[in-house]
């Protein structure tokens, strides 16, 4: 059985955007590995129906990896990430200082307003991100607006904490 | 094109972190082994119900 037409040149263009989407969400470079994949096998076995891969393997990747975080978390509880606490992933040393302090904002907000987040900023529309998540356009728009003053709000009182020398 | 009010209130952080999201992807993509991934997809792809990796198959099979 060969594989279907252009689906190898999707693979290798977008797998690395795709596995970084993932650890938007929240997931260990492992775990979003393994979502990743078996969005992008998902997307292999249906390529003919798809019209726009790139948005329709992320939405898979979130149901993979939401079910997956699910039934870890039924065996061991995961420390929820709050906001004056912050949880540094050894995962995110591999990206500078400020590409860290990003992720771990978006990764620290509720699960709605991150992943409409970590859509948007993989730059998917918000009429697309509303589709893909079965919610009005209006409600993808305000968990953006409320998601975009938290990540501002915090990036700019650290700002001024490093002006000031604090 | 109509811009919303919002795209112009944060037209600049949204810049930014796009900005450092191509980066981050770039500083991924050189860690990632693609190809082994694809290979690994496409062996399932061809053969449903085999494993998924090549190292999950057991040692000797593949000479039988």
């Amino acid at each position: 059985v060969l594989e279907p037409d252009g689906f190898a040149e999707f693979f290798k263009q977008d797998y690395p955007s795709l596995v970084l989407f993932v650890m938007y969400l929240g997931a260990s470079r492992a775990d979003a590995e393994d979502a990743a994949q078996q969005a992008m096998l998902e997307a292999c076995q249906k390529w003919k129906e798809i019209r726009t891969p790139s948005p329709w393997v992320r939405k898979v990747a979130i149901r993979a990896y939401l079910k997956a975080a699910r039934t870890v978390k039924r065996t061991f509880p995961l420390m929820e990430a709050q906001a004056d606490r912050p949880v540094m992933d050894p995962d995110l040393a591999i990206f500078h200082e400020e590409q860290q302090q990003v992720m771990t904002l978006i990764r620290q907000l509720p699960e709605e307003q991150r992943k409409v987040t970590a859509l948007y900023y993989d730059n998917v529309g918000t009429d697309e991100i509303a589709r893909l998540l079965g919610k009005p356009e209006a409600t993808v728009r305000s968990l953006l607006r409320h998601a975009r003053n938290r990540i501002r709000e915090v990036m700019q009182s650290n700002d001024n904490h490093t002006a000031t020398g604090r | 094109m109509i811009r919303r009010p919002e795209q112009d209130e944060f037209a600049a952080l949204d810049a930014h972190i796009r900005g450092l999201r191509v980066d981050a992807t770039r500083t991924l993509a050189d860690q990632i082994n693609v190809q082994d991934r694809l290979e690994r997809v496409l062996h399932s792809f061809r053969d449903p119900g085999t494993p998924a990796r090549p190292e999950d198959i057991p040692q000797g099979e593949g000479n039988q």
